[in-house]
């Protein structure tokens, strides 16, 4: 796997693995409180931003974390973490 | 404001706007798809010369279950006399969509007559205003 030590310029599919991380870190959490709300991760800092109107979460996310990339999810959409055994399932829009 | 019929599929005009320069945005026929609850899908080739603003990634659940993610942007929509801020999922290739949480910004109750083949789009805030 590539380097992910510098995560402002991870590639998609690193933004992707690691915003995915910190759901699956967070999900229990996020479940309970903002069940269908969207989240918008800032993966370097970890922060999640979450709000029911998609653009709304994204305006906040840009206030606090200008000209940054964010991994965005509607909560409770994802029902389990991608592993390497599950890699056919996973698919990029931008390679489609 | 109407939309149209093309075989089974219903097509609507969207105005899609840059969300940094006004005056560069463009009128495009889009596929009203009942069953994604995004805003819009846009490809590459339509998006980039609108300037959308690249905010990051989405992960998305698609109809056979399996997800995807789509670099997600953000950008303007004029339909009829309302113009609202709107997500847009842009992708390589495919059809333009507009989902059912588009039509819930722009406030847009949506009546279908799939015998007479007529779409009928009612603004339901001037509807709840004349009340």
């Amino acid at each position: 796997m590539a380097d992910m030590t510098n995560k402002m310029n991870a590639t998609p599919e690193e933004l992707v693995t690691l915003g995915e991380q910190i759901y699956f870190d967070n999900k229990d959490s996020l479940e309970k409180k903002h069940f269908g709300e969207f989240a918008v991760i800032e993966v370097e800092s970890k922060d999640i931003i979450t709000d029911k109107d998609k653009l709304k979460a994204i305006q906040q996310a840009q206030k606090k974390y200008p000209n940054r990339l964010f991994y965005i999810v509607q909560i409770g959409k994802l029902k389990s973490q991608f592993t390497s055994e599950m890699n056919e399932v996973r698919r990029y829009g931008w390679t489609i | 404001m109407v939309g149209r019929f093309e075989g089974n599929t219903i097509i609507v005009d969207l105005e899609i706007i840059s969300p940094i320069a006004s005056d560069v945005k463009k009128v495009l026929s889009v596929t009203l798809d009942t069953g994604a609850s995004n805003d819009l899908c846009l490809t590459y080739k339509e998006a980039f010369p609108l300037a959308l603003t690249l905010v990051g990634v989405e992960d998305y659940t698609i109809a056979d279950g399996s997800h995807v993610s789509f670099f997600e942007c953000i950008g303007r929509v004029k339909f009829g006399e309302k113009t609202v801020g709107s997500t847009i999922s842009i992708r390589p290739s495919g059809s333009l969509l507009m989902g059912i949480g588009l039509l819930e910004k722009l406030g847009y109750k949506l009546h279908i007559d799939f015998v007479n083949k007529t779409v009928v789009f009612e603004d339901i805030s001037q509807t709840a205003s004349k009340k």
